[in-house]
C-alpha cells in the first residue's frame, strides 16, 4: 500500500474525491489538520503556516524567505506523519513535496476551465468575474510553487491528472486507488529508506530555519547531513554548532557537513524535496 | 521442500556474494554466488530457487531479465534487486515487474538479512534471524 498526496485545482471536486480516496483505502485522510500539528512541534502559529503555503504574495504579506522557512515546518511534519503510517494528503502543490519516492502516489485533480468557471460561478460572483477567479487562483499557486519550492507546479509532476470534466467522479476515486494499490507503488526497502532520510533532512532543516532564521537545505544520505544555508562563511561554525544540537535527538545522522553560500546573487538551488 | 531457504546471489562485483554469502548463510540460508550471469541463468534453469538475490546493472544481461527470466520457470520465487543506481522508476518498473523488494546500494547486511528473512518466513520456513544473524559492520558491501 502507499500514501496519497493529492493536490486539486480550484473549483473541482477534489476535496470531495481525496476524501473518498481515504475511506476506500481506509487511510486517515490529512488536511488542515497538517499546521496544527506543525504548530505543536515547532512551536509556529498553524495559521502563519497555512498562509505561508496558501495565500498569494502580496506588497504587506510574508516574505518569500520567512515563507520558506515556515514552509520546511510543514515539509517536514508531513515527511514524519508519512514514515509513521500511510495516509492520504489533501493539499495544494504536493507535487513538490517529497518528490521521487515510489510508493507516494501523487494525483492532481483538475478539470475543464468551463466546468471550474461554473463552480466558481456562485451566488456571490457573476460568471463574468469567474474565469478571473480561477485564474487568479491558479496563478497564486504557481507563485506560491515558485516561492517556496522554487520550481512550477506541473502535471508532470504528478503520476496521475484526473479531469474531472471527463470523468465522474467516482471513476477518479477507483482509477486513484487502483494505482495507489498497484505493485509499482509498494514500499521498497529503497523507497522507505529513501523517506526517513528525507523525513529527517526536513526536520533538521526546519529546526534550523527556525532557529537561526536562515535560508538553509539539507541533504541526508547515508547518515551524513550536508547542510547548505545562506549566510557568510563566519556564521559556518554557528551553524555546525546548531546543526549538531539537533541531530542530536534526531534519529539517522552521524556526521554534518557544512556549506554556506554568502551571496544573494548566487542563491540555494531549488533543494531536493 | 528443502529445509533451508535456497539463495542465489548474483552480482557482478565478486565481494558483493561473497559477503552475502556470509551473511545469509548465518541465518540458515543454502546459498550459492555468481558473479557472471549467464552462470547464474544456467543455474537458475538447473535448480529452483527459493530467493534470488540480484544486481541490477551487470554488463549485457540486467537484473530485471533476470526476474523475468526465474519467474517464468518459478513464479514463486522471490526475486530482490539491489543496485547502485537506484532511482524511482527504476523501483517502480522492477516491483511492477514482480520484485519482492528493491534495495539500493550500499546497503546495511542486516537490511539485506531482514528482507530474505521476511521472504524466506512468507515461503514457509522457519529462521531466527536475531539468534543466528547477527550484524557485523564491517560487512557492508
Amino acid at each position: 500500500m502507499s500514501s496519497v498526496l493529492i493536490s486539486s485545482r480550484s473549483f473541482t471536486e477534489g476535496p470531495e474525491v481525496a476524501a473518498a480516496v481515504a475511506e476506500a483505502l481506509g487511510l486517515e485522510m490529512v488536511g488542515e489538520s497538517l499546521y496544527e500539528v506543525a504548530e505543536q512541534h515547532f512551536a509556529v502559529p498553524a495559521d502563519a503556516l497555512q498562509r505561508a503555503m496558501e495565500q498569494g504574495p502580496s506588497l504587506c504579506g510574508m516574505s518569500s524567505s520567512r515563507r520558506r522557512r515556515l514552509a520546511w515546518c510543514v515539509r517536514a511534519t508531513l515527511a514524519r506523519r508519512l514514515t509513521e503510517a500511510d495516509a492520504v494528503y489533501h493539499a495544494a502543490l504536493c507535487g513538490q513535496f517529497l518528490r521521487g519516492i515510489a510508493h507516494l502516489l501523487k494525483v492532481r485533480i483538475t478539470a475543464s476551465p468551463e466546468a471550474r468557471c461554473k463552480a466558481a460561478a456562485g451566488s456571490d460572483v457573476p460568471e463574468s468575474q469567474a474565469l478571473r477567479r480561477v485564474e487568479a487562483s491558479d496563478r497564486v499557486q504557481n507563485e506560491i510553487a515558485r516561492m517556496v519550492f522554487g520550481l512550477d507546479d506541473l502535471d508532470s509532476d504528478y503520476d496521475l491528472v484526473i479531469d474531472l470534466s471527463q470523468t465522474e467522479r467516482q471513476g477518479a476515486v477507483d482509477e486513484i486507488v487502483a494505482a495507489a494499490q498497484s505493485p509499482a507503488c509498494r514500499p521498497t526497502t529503497f523507497s522507505k529508506n529513501q523517506l526517513r532520510d528525507r523525513q529527517v533532512a526536513q526536520e533538521l532543516a526546519a529546526r534550523l530555519a527556525c532557529d537561526l532564521s536562515i535560508e538553509v537545505d539539507v541533504r541526508v544520505h547515508g547518515g551524513t547531513a550536508e547542510i547548505r544555508a545562506q549566510a557568510p562563511e563566519r556564521k559556518r561554525e554557528k551553524i555546525r554548532a546548531r546543526a549538531e544540537s539537533h541531530a542530536a535527538v534526531l534519529e539517522g545522522i552521524d556526521r554534518i557537513s557544512v556549506e554556506t553560500v554568502d551571496s544573494w546573487l548566487n542563491p540555494l538551488p531549488a533543494s531536493l524535496r | 521442500m528443502e529445509t533451508k531457504p535456497q539463495v542465489l546471489v548474483l552480482d557482478d562485483e565478486g565481494l558483493v556474494g561473497k559477503r552475502l554469502t556470509s551473511v545469509l548463510g548465518r541465518i540458515g540460508c543454502d546459498v550459492e554466488a555468481f558473479d557472471d550471469p549467464q552462470q547464474a541463468l544456467r543455474r537458475t534453469d538447473e535448480k529452483e530457487f527459493d530467493i534470488v538475490v540480484t544486481d541490477v546493472v551487470m554488463g549485457d544481461v540486467d537484473g530485471i531479465q533476470v526476474l523475468e527470466r526465474v519467474h517464468a520457470a518459478c513464479p514463486r520465487t522471490r526475486v530482490i534487486l539491489i543496485t547502485a543506481y537506484a532511482m524511482m522508476s527504476m523501483a517502480r518498473r522492477a516491483m511492477e515487474r514482480g520484485a519482492y523488494d528493491f534495495v539500493a546500494k550500499p546497503f546495511r547486511p542486516e537490511e539485506i538479512r531482514e528482507v530474505v528473512l521476511r521472504a524466506a518466513r512468507e515461503l514457509g520456513f522457519e529462521l531466527n534471524g536475531a539468534e543466528l544473524g547477527e550484524a557485523n559492520p564491517d560487512e557492508a558491501p
